[in-house]
C-alpha cells in the first residue's frame, strides 16, 4: 500500500512527461510504462462489466486484450463517468498500475481519459 | 451450472448489491460480522478442549457454541449474497471452490457432531472433543484466510 501511493505520487508528479514519453511508444505496442511504473494503455473498450467489488473492462490495444479494473459504481460516479461513458466500442486512454507481470495484460485504472476528457478515480492522491 | 450462476447473478437481490454503495459496504460488513463471530468463537473454545487454561469446558461452550452457529449463519447467508454478484467469476476462482468445500464439509460435520454428542458435546469423550477441536481450529482458520484471498486473486 505504501508502496503503491509513493509510486502513484511519483506517477502523478511525472505523468505530464510520462504521457509525452509514452506516446511515440503507444503507436506500436498499445500501452507503454511511464516514468513513475504506471502503464498507459490505449485501445478500445470490448466488453463492460460494471459494479461491486469493482469494474471490468476488456480494451483491444492494437490486437492485446488487456483486463482493466475500474471503480466500484460510486468511485466510477464521483470520478464523474455517467452511463455510458464506458460503453463498448469507445476509445479509452486508462493510466494505472498493471500486475507484476504485465504479460498477464491486467491492470487497474487509475485515470480514465475519454475524448480528451481525464477522469480520476484517486483524486486524493495526484 | 451456467444458467444457475448466471440466474444468480440476473437475481433482483445480485442486481442491487452490485450497484449499491452503503448497501455493499454494509454486506461485506455483515459478513465480516459473522466471521468475527464465528472465528472468535471456535478459536477459544477449540483450545480450551485442546487443554488451555484448564477451566470448566460446559459453561464455555454454552455461550461459544450458539455465539459460532450465529456467525456461521450469518457469514453464510451474506457470503451468498456476495457470491450472487459476480456468480460466475467466483466459481471459476479454485480459492472459492476451496473455500466453499471447506464450510460445507464444516457445517456438515458441526451438524453431525452434535447431533450424535449434544449441542455442548456433552455425550463425547475428552479425547474425542479433543480430536474435533484440533480438525476445527484448523478448517476454520482455512476457512478465513481463503476468504481474505479471494480479493487479492481475482
Ligand atoms: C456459504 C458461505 C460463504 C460464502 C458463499 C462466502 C462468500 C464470500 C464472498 C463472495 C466474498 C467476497 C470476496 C471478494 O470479492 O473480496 C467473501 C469474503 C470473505 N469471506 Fe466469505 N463466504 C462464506 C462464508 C465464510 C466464512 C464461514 C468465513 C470465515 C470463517 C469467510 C471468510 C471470508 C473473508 C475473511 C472474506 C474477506 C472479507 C473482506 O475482505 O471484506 N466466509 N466471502
Amino acid at each position: 500500500m505504501t508502496m503503491t501511493r509513493r509510486t502513484t505520487l511519483a506517477t502523478a508528479l511525472a505523468t505530464g512527461l510520462g504521457l509525452v514519453l509514452a506516446t511515440p511508444a503507444l503507436a506500436h505496442h498499445g500501452w507503454a510504462w511511464t516514468t513513475g511504473g504506471n502503464i498507459v494503455l490505449t485501445g478500445i473498450i470490448r466488453s463492460v462489466s460494471l459494479g461491486n467489488p469493482h469494474g471490468v473492462l476488456e480494451v483491444d490495444a492494437e490486437g492485446e486484450l488487456w483486463t482493466v479494473e475500474v471503480g466500484q459504481p460510486w468511485r466510477n460516479a464521483r470520478a464523474g463517468l455517467v452511463d455510458g461513458d464506458l460503453a463498448e466500442g469507445v476509445e479509452v486512454t486508462i493510466e494505472g498500475e498493471p500486475s507484476a507481470d504485465p504479460d498477464e495484460r491486467l491492470m487497474k485504472a487509475e485515470r480514465i481519459t475519454i475524448a480528451g476528457k481525464v477522469y480520476e478515480l484517486y483524486p486524493a492522491r495526484s | 451450472m451456467e444458467g444457475l450462476l448466471a440466474a444468480l447473478e440476473g437475481s433482483g437481490l445480485a442486481t442491487w448489491a452490485r450497484g449499491a454503495r452503503w448497501g455493499y459496504a454494509a454486506l461485506s460488513g455483515a459478513h465480516v460480522l459473522g466471521i468475527a463471530l464465528l472465528v472468535g468463537a471456535m478459536v477459544p473454545l477449540n483450545l480450551v478442549r485442546l487443554g488451555l487454561g484448564r477451566v470448566p469446558q460446559e459453561p464455555i461452550a454454552r455461550v461459544l457454541v450458539p455465539a459460532a452457529g450465529v456467525g456461521l449463519a450469518l457469514a453464510a447467508a451474506t457470503g451468498a449474497v456476495l457470491f450472487a454478484v459476480r456468480a460466475s467469476e467466483y466459481a471459476a476462482l479454485a480459492v472459492v471452490q476451496a473455500k466453499l468445500i471447506l464450510v460445507a464439509l464444516g457445517t456438515a460435520s458441526a451438524l453431525v457432531l452434535h447431533a450424535a454428542y449434544g449441542w455442548f458435546m456433552e455425550r463425547a469423550g475428552a479425547r474425542r472433543r479433543a480430536i474435533h477441536a484440533g480438525v476445527s481450529l484448523v478448517l476454520w482458520l482455512m476457512v478465513l484466510a481463503l476468504g481474505r484471498l479471494i480479493a487479492f486473486v481475482g
